[in-house]
């Protein structure tokens, strides 16, 4: 299965609003295939990281009630022209993706 | 001695169906297990335990909570939290067998902006506690999910 992870950065005022899609399942492990009737199992994304050249600034835990195909962000203070935004993320199953964004 | 014979078939097949049926029960849950004790326990309380250290929470209208009263798509609810100050969220629901939603632990900005969806399982509240300089607070709102809706084959 492909992974894909877009992300959005948006100007509000003296912050930045990071946003960040990401095409994935997020099985939670409760339903069940609809033809073979064998459960589905759990594979959801648990973390996601925002990195600002380099620097973690914000860490986001993901539970198995979160929908599918995901679209997590959170609002960055002082960020200026030409810094880059790096967010990452870890499903349960040690899948993992990326992407990255620069400010301006 | 025929009837012995059935009456102790028919109980072998009965209890070996219920322990079939147990075990499936059983790997389903270890397959929704998560290693995390916050994100894998049920209550509330245990939840703001294992994540805040306390389960003390007063009320604080300085969090807001953007998401809809009303909700025909119990599988995507987007919500958006602003908790200025804060050092860590977590987003709950008492709509889901395991509350815990997101959690942010380290608020590095300001802002304390969670964006995110959610499946709620039903009509339920949607509360943020926030912890900002060791004083734990919270705010809720209640999600009405509309239409018919079946419950997931469990």
């Amino acid at each position: 299965m492909t992974y894909s992870t877009r992300m959005k950065i948006t100007e509000i005022g003296d912050a930045h609003q990071i946003m960040c899609e990401i095409r994935h399942p997020m099985e939670s492990g409760d339903r069940r295939d609809p033809n073979s009737g064998n459960r589905i199992p759990a594979n959801y994304i648990t973390q996601v990281v925002f990195r600002v050249n380099e620097e973690i600034r914000a860490e986001l835990l993901l539970g198995r009630y979160v929908s599918i195909n995901p679209v997590v962000g959170t609002q960055l203070d002082d960020l200026s022209m030409g810094d880059r935004v790096h967010v990452r993320w870890q499903d349960i199953s040690g899948n993992s993706g990326e992407t990255v964004g620069q400010i301006g | 001695m025929c009837e012995r014979r059935q009456f102790l078939t028919s109980a072998l097949s009965v209890l070996t169906g219920s322990l079939l049926y147990l075990a499936d029960g059983a790997r389903s849950v270890f397959a929704a297990f998560d290693p995390r004790p916050e994100f894998a326990s049920s209550e509330v309380e245990q939840v703001l335990q294992f994540f805040f250290g306390t389960s003390d929470a007063a009320d604080d209208a300085s969090i807001r909570i953007t998401a809809p009263l009303v909700t025909e798509n119990r599988e995507v609810v987007p919500f958006k939290i602003y908790a200025p100050g804060a050092e860590k969220i977590a987003v709950m629901t008492d709509a889901n067998p395991e509350p815990l939603i997101i959690a942010m632990d380290r608020v590095l900005d300001k802002s304390g902006v969670v964006i995110g969806r959610a499946q709620l399982r039903r009509t339920g509240n949607l509360m943020c506690y926030v912890m900002r300089n060791n004083v734990l607070t919270r705010a809720s709102i209640r999600i009405n999910v509309a239409g018919h809706w079946q419950e997931p084959m469990v």
